[in-house]
């Protein structure tokens, strides 16, 4: 397994596929610290995304990193900082005031799952199966399941009420339930599945 | 909650045991521990749900990072930096300048536009907007709700109509942009604009109508599409690919002949068919070669330059010598800064030129 400094320097040397690693390796990490900092899921993944596209296109005069993880997380911190404050005239948040503090740089509770391989738990049937819910149930169930989201902050985010939204959740769940016992369907996702497996095998 | 009547959508649905799962809860995390000491039916339900909970954090957490691996991958491949300013002189001779540049503003402008042409194209997912819209200077890519992704150039708007996505896929569009549409044989894809609209079932095309400009073109470069020309009297035409229409509004003809209606009547019948897209002599499209980050003229006049760069780069060009404006010139710009292109311009056939601070910028261009 290539470490990140190698990744790294592969990057500077205009390897795709292995900046596109790097990308893979810490994406939820950047993903969960700013959705700690921040609510709005799509500024932070567009966030990262400028953060990398603009590594990729500075490539050739960026330095070796002591240490990619770290460089990664305070330059994307710095980013959605300034760019919250240019969404939002208000003053930011003092969590992200405090930004480059040791507290942003420990684990998320996402993050720790992650790290614990489970790879096993990975599921191809339950994913095609949340491709085929109705948009408004997959959405409340990526808020609650992935971005984690309160209730009550989804009730602000989607202007429903928090009974329609547990109902909906409800409802989502045992049409999800009921078709794991389904035989899974042939998808191109079962590639993608297999060499993550692999993947985190070799790791 | 009676134990015996909850089972695992019961327990996912309950916030207290996913802080469980997530050990995000000191207080939750103790009441769950103990709710699975009551009994083994209890441990059970516990370690089912617990185990169906991770599978769903990771399935989602896999199904979202993919997709947005493929976005950055996507994203990468527009922002290609080729090299190369290539110049052709058009003719003329060239002649000795004496530039009077100033170039402390000029090189103030150079590091403005470098950095404002950069922050360029800005990716969005449109799902809760209806409007987008672009500024002079600025370009967005946006992906509609059914996989469409619009390349919208400088100066632009796009409307995307209600009940998207339904029975028809409709925008309305005043300004300039690139479409790659999702193929969806049951539900059309139009683009409507003032004299045009472009019915498509999966292809990829440019439309170039501004409001303020007379002539509106549709570019066709993979696929098939049927273009209306509503002015006129609802002609339709079939693209195929490497093939263009252009519609050019004359409406002073038409007021002019508005008095006697049997010609304004013939006016309207014009003959309108569709091009082949010619290549230029460097084997460029320039109809799309916005798309790809590249200003493209090909024995355009000056008049028509300014007012590419006008929208490109946010800028207001105003002519001080006239006869400028016929000047024409070939060449080909990628990622360049606007007083390059100037400078590069005045090689081929002198002029000069001043930018003047300001928000917006203005330029003069004097013979």
């Amino acid at each position: 397994m290539d470490t990140d400094e190698s990744l790294w320097n592969g990057m500077r040397q205009g390897k795709e596929d292995m900046f596109l690693e790097l990308y893979n390796r810490h994406y939820h990490t950047l993903f969960f610290i700013g959705l700690k900092e921040i609510s709005d899921a799509q500024l932070v993944k567009d966030t990262i995304q400028q953060l990398f596209l603009y590594l990729w296109e500075k490539k050739k005069s960026i330095h070796q990193a002591e240490n990619v993880k770290s460089y990664l997380i305070t330059s994307f911190l710095r980013k959605l900082t300034a760019d919250w404050k240019k969404n939002n005239n208000r003053v930011a948040y003092l969590h992200v005031a405090g930004m480059g503090s040791q507290q942003d740089l420990l684990p998320t509770p996402e993050e720790e799952l992650i790290e614990k391989n489970e790879a096993y738990h990975l599921s191809v049937t339950l994913a095609d199966h949340v491709n085929e819910l109705p948009n408004r149930q997959r959405e409340l169930i990526f808020l609650r399941f992935y971005e984690g989201l309160s209730y009550e902050k989804i009730a602000e985010q989607t202007g429903l009420s928090q009974r329609t939204i547990y109902n909906s959740i409800h409802e989502a769940l045992k049409k999800l339930r009921l078709e794991m016992h389904h035989p899974a369907k042939p998808s191109s996702l079962n590639v993608m599945v297999l060499l993550f497996i692999i993947t985190l095998v070799i790791l | 909650m009676y134990p015996d009547k909850m089972n695992i959508e019961d327990l996912l649905t309950d916030e207290s045991f996913i802080n469980y799962c997530k050990n995000t809860s000191a207080e939750d995390v103790s009441y769950w521990t103990n709710y699975c000491l009551e009994g083994e039916a209890q441990r059970q339900l516990v370690a089912a749900a617990r185990e169906k909970y991770l599978e769903m954090f990771y399935t989602l957490a896999f199904m979202d990072k993919k997709a947005e691996v493929e976005r950055l991958r996507s994203r990468m491949h527009q922002k290609e930096t080729a090299p190369v300013i290539r110049l052709d002189s058009n003719g003329g001779m060239k002649r000795k300048l004496v530039l009077r540049l100033l170039v402390a503003s000029s090189l103030l402008a150079a590091v403005f536009f470098t950095a404002r042409y950069f922050i360029g194209a800005d990716d969005h997912i449109a799902e809760s907007h209806n409007e987008v819209l672009t500024h002079y200077g600025e370009r967005k890519n946006i992906q509609l709700p059914d996989g469409t992704i619009v390349y919208l150039n400088a100066g632009s708007n796009l409307k995307i109509e209600a009940d998207f996505g339904l029975l028809a896929r409709t925008v309305s569009l005043d300004g300039e942009a690139f479409f790659d549409v999702k193929q969806n044989k049951e539900i059309p894809f139009i683009v409507k604009t003032t004299s045009m609209d472009i019915k498509a079932l999966g292809t990829s095309f440019d439309v170039k109508a501004y409001k303020n400009d007379k002539t509106t073109t549709t570019s066709l470069i993979t696929g098939l599409v049927e273009v209306t020309l509503k002015e006129n009297d609802n002609k339709k035409l079939v693209l195929h690919p490497n093939q263009k229409v252009e519609w050019t509004r004359e409406e002073k003809h038409v007021a002019a002949l508005r008095a006697d209606t049997v010609q304004t009547h013939i006016l309207a019948k014009r003959e309108v068919m569709p091009e082949k897209i010619r290549l230029t002599d460097h084997g460029h499209v320039k109809e799309i070669a916005w798309k790809e980050n590249r200003l493209v003229f090909d024995n355009d006049p000056m008049e028509e330059i300014a007012v590419l760069l006008e929208r490109w780069y946010g800028v207001q060009i105003a002519f001080k010598d006239e006869e400028v404006r016929n000047y024409r010139f070939t060449a080909v710009f990628t990622k360049e800064e606007l007083g390059k292109v100037l400078e590069f311009l005045k090689e081929s056939r002198s002029f000069s030129f001043t930018i003047e601070p300001g928000e917006p910028k203005r330029v003069y261009i004097y013979k």
